[in-house]
């Protein structure tokens, strides 16, 4: 059996025995919590560019709104970056928003200067413009007058309520019925110009083919007048008011070319979309009321080339 | 109880009792869990505030979990960073300006890929070999052994290692965020020619310092996460060599589920 | 004194139904009985390593399970246990091993020489040559050796009690002697308790003063070795004959 024995160990012997690895693995514990510190600091001024040690001053400005201004937003002059927003104060004014601004320390702003607040892009950035002005170099926490520059996307509701109601004027001009009505006013009126200039065409022949004969049987007729005195005055009569009718025709046929020169333009002003046709568009009462017109006056004219003589009485005896 | 089939049920029809019973015993084991991890960690509470836990002990596991770490989360924060940047450039159309692209690297590695990445990476690297360390020491009566010689291994073994993680991942996800930003930042100047400057102009210009919070935080919740759910893995262990093994894949699962359970918590509570 | 008072605990099923057993101080107490009877079961609830569902261990009058922590941590500062494979701590070297045989008062008043001393003695006592050893790992040492450390680092802090758990079991016939022989050496000269749980009812017989038998989670027996050995109760004469067979061939083999 073993006793304890003087065989005692050495201190070389313990130092061997004992794991020596403890401090230096200490010292890398150190130097890892230092390095983790290290990069979150570096990754916190990487983004927030802090002007720890550059110089910097602080100026302030007031708005109506702030608009979505953030803190760290950019603070320029003349499109270059002089700073950020710092701070907001609501509690200096009720009525107003007090925008602290940090100015690095190498750009001046001039005294006289103001700020805008102006959008930066339809993805809603904005940014602080100080428009300068002409004096000296202003001291620290000076205050700047400011306003609001609406952009475009500013006031969305207006916007919004505005196109809304142009849709609506021009949903109301595009609407099927509309585009259908006034289409269909275009076919009548050009149907109908076709028609009166084929009337005036046909009829204008026609008419001056009866001022022709009637012409001969005027001249037939004077001289029948010249046989007799009784048979010669009733036939002067009945001459000077078919004379007198065909005058009239004349001037039928003059207004008829008138009438249908002036249905031109209208239609050549309506292709064009201007004047009172343009109220077609929005007045389907209008519109009803002239395809009644119109179907009138087609009407009319079948009439009155089928049966000429319904319109215009001839009477020699 | 019927006697020719003593195992039939006829208390409650088949199909229901084969959709329930699975169901309760699942919400048995969770139960089970978590009461379990609860006491753990009320051991591991009375170990710190008895001022019984190994100062050396705690520095050793910092070095085991955080400084023997750095090289493989470097490396894969600093691939974060790339893919990052190269599918954000893939993306981008013409509309957006490009310097917004340092805001969608940055975002992105600092609020998820940064933290995420780095738990998921140390689970398999940090936690599994806790569960397998304790868990062999379990099956070999260690444990046993260290009770039997008046030691406590939740003082000893445990509550060392919590802490340790809690320092650890933090320090370790801000290393990871410096990496990968600066790896996305010169990609992006390499394949879409965005120089550094404009990189940083677009980082800034959404940049929010709580943002950083947020990520260093979700290291701590990540760090506390990993060990503790290793160690109560582990010191459950038991079947020999096939249950260290088994209890060790099931530990990953169990910390990779609520890694991701954790994140998904983490923008509604803080952002 | 180790006194267990219908001590009961089952896992899935029942291991010890309750057991009352009285180990007097400075005795050699084995433990025999058939694998699964819960011998290490109750030698676990001694220092409340395990838990069991029902009664209580006392130690020289002293509850285990009753008496709170710091009853507990002074309990455990007088036990030594040696488990059956050693359970050394892997990441820790002999020395490192040793020295947590210790208790964390007596190291805080210790320099690191004086704990190299006791380790150094601890493991001649064990007879092992500590310049060979101090510094090693377990991986690096054999079966035996290890068994051994362990046995160093349960009497380094000079106990009152030692546990044994199966002592010889996994060790060749020559291991097992020596081992044997170092169990009685270590308890004459330390003055211990000792209670041993082991499959070994031969030496068992030859080295202790009082033996016991579990079967079915009971005690089935508790007598001198001569007592056991001509007892009436067949179970115990089946395993006392079972055990001499198996020692038989033990020692054929070794032929």
């Amino acid at each position: 059996m073993a006793t304890p024995s003087a065989n005692t160990p050495t201190d070389q012997e313990i130092r061997q025995a004992i794991p020596q690895q403890i401090r230096g693995r200490e010292a890398r514990v150190g130097l890892f919590v230092l390095a983790g510190s290290i990069a979150a600091l570096v990754t916190l001024y990487m983004l927030t560019d802090p002007a720890t040690f550059r110089g910097r001053y602080f100026v302030t400005t007031s708005v109506e709104s702030a608009m979505g201004l953030r803190n760290g937003d950019p603070v320029q002059m003349r499109g270059v970056n002089i700073g950020r927003v710092h701070q907001f104060d609501l509690t200096r004014s009720t009525s107003e928003v007090v925008v602290i601004l940090e100015i690095e320390g190498e750009w001046g702003i001039p005294e006289g200067s103001r700020t805008r607040l102006v959008s930066t892009g339809f993805l809603g950035g904005r940014t602080v413009e100080v428009v300068p002005g002409t004096g000296s170099r202003v001291a620290p926490n000076t205050h700047l007058p400011g306003s609001v520059v609406k952009g475009l996307f500013d006031d969305a509701d207006a916007l919004g309520e505005r196109g809304a109601a142009v849709l609506d004027r021009v949903n109301a001009l595009l609407s099927d019925s509309t585009i259908t009505a006034l289409g269909g006013s275009i076919q009548d009126l050009q149907a109908l110009l076709s028609e009166l200039s084929d009337v005036t065409r046909s009829e204008s022949g026609t008419i001056k083919d009866m001022i022709a004969s009637l012409n001969r049987a005027a001249q037939g007729l004077e001289s029948m007048t010249a046989a007799g005195p009784e048979t010669g005055a009733e036939l002067a009569s009945a001459v000077t008011y078919a004379d007198s009718l065909l005058q009239h025709m004349n001037r039928a046929s003059v207004r008829l070319d008138r009438a249908a020169g002036s249905l031109e333009v209208i239609m050549a002003r309506m292709e064009r979309g201007e004047g009172t046709l343009g109220q077609l568009s929005t007045n389907d009462s209008l519109y009803h009321t002239l395809t009644a017109t119109v179907e009138s006056v087609r009407l009319l004219m079948v009439d009155l080339r089928e049966n000429p003589g319904r319109y215009i009485n001839l009477s020699i005896f | 109880m019927n006697g020719n089939n003593p195992s039939a049920n006829t208390a409650m029809p088949v199909p229901l009792q084969a959709v329930l019973a699975p169901v309760g015993r699942v919400a048995h084991t969770v139960a089970v869990h978590a009461g379990e991890i609860a006491i753990l960690l009320w051991k591991v509470g009375r170990a710190y505030t008895e001022f019984r836990v190994s100062v050396r002990e705690i520095a050793r596991q910092v070095y085991i979990i955080g400084v023997q770490s750095i090289p493989i989360v470097i490396v894969t924060a600093g691939l974060a960073g790339i893919v990052t940047s190269q599918q954000g450039g893939y993306q981008f159309t013409g509309s957006i300006p490009l310097y917004v692209m340092g805001s969608v690297v940055t975002q992105s590695i600092v609020l998820e890929m940064g933290p995420v990445l780095t738990a998921i990476v140390l689970v398999g690297r940090v936690g599994a070999r806790i569960t397998a360390e304790l868990g062999t020491m379990k099956v070999s009566e260690q444990i046993d052994a260290l009770y039997s010689v008046g030691r406590d291994p939740i003082e000893m073994l445990a509550a060392p290692r919590i802490l340790a993680g809690i320092i650890a991942l933090p320090l370790l996800v801000g290393i990871a965020n410096l990496f990968g930003i600066l790896a996305g930042m010169y990609t992006a100047e390499l394949t879409m020619g965005l120089g550094q400057e404009s990189f940083f102009y677009g980082a800034r210009l959404f940049w929010h310092s709580w943002d950083l919070l947020y990520s260093l935080l979700k290291g701590v919740a990540f760090g506390f996460v990993i060990p503790t759910i290793a160690i109560h893995m582990g010191l459950r262990t038991g079947g020999g060599a096939a249950g260290v093994g088994l209890q060790t894949t099931q530990s990953v699962m169990f910390m990779t589920l609520t890694i991701l359970i954790v994140d998904a918590m983490f923008p509604p509570l803080f952002l | 004194m180790i006194e267990y008072k219908g001590v009961y605990k089952a896992f899935d099923e029942p291991v010890l139904s309750g057991v009352d057993l009285r180990v007097e101080s400075g005795e050699m107490f084995a433990l025999f009985g058939p694998s699964g009877t819960g011998k290490s079961v109750l030698l676990k609830t001694t220092l409340a390593l395990i838990v069991p569902d029902r009664g209580d261990v006392c130690i020289d009058n002293q509850s285990v399970h009753f008496g709170g922590r710091g009853t507990l941590a002074r309990i455990r500062e007088k036990v030594g246990y040696v488990f059956q494979y050693a359970a050394l701590f892997d990441s820790l070297n002999v020395f490192e091993n040793i020295r947590m045989g210790l208790p964390e008062a007596t190291l805080k008043r210790m320099t690191e020489k004086e704990v190299a001393h006791k380790a150094w003695e601890a493991l001649e006592l064990v007879n092992l040559e500590p310049r060979m050893i101090l510094s090693k790992l377990p991986a690096e040492l054999s079966g035996g050796m290890k068994k051994r450390v362990g046995i160093a680092r349960a009497i380094v802090g000079r106990p009152e009690i030692l546990l044994w758990d199966e002592p010889t079991t996994g060790l060749d016939p020559v291991n097992t002697a020596a081992v044997e022989r170092l169990i009685t050496q270590l308890s004459e000269e330390l003055q211990v308790t000792s209670l041993l749980v082991t499959h070994d009812v031969e030496g068992g017989l030859e080295m202790c003063d009082r033996v016991a038998m579990l079967e079915g989670g009971r005690l089935r027996f508790c007598g001198t070795p001569e007592e056991f050995k001509n007892s009436d109760d067949p179970v115990v004469q089946a395993f006392e004959n079972r055990a001499a067979a198996y020692a038989a061939i033990d020692v054929l083999d070794v032929r």
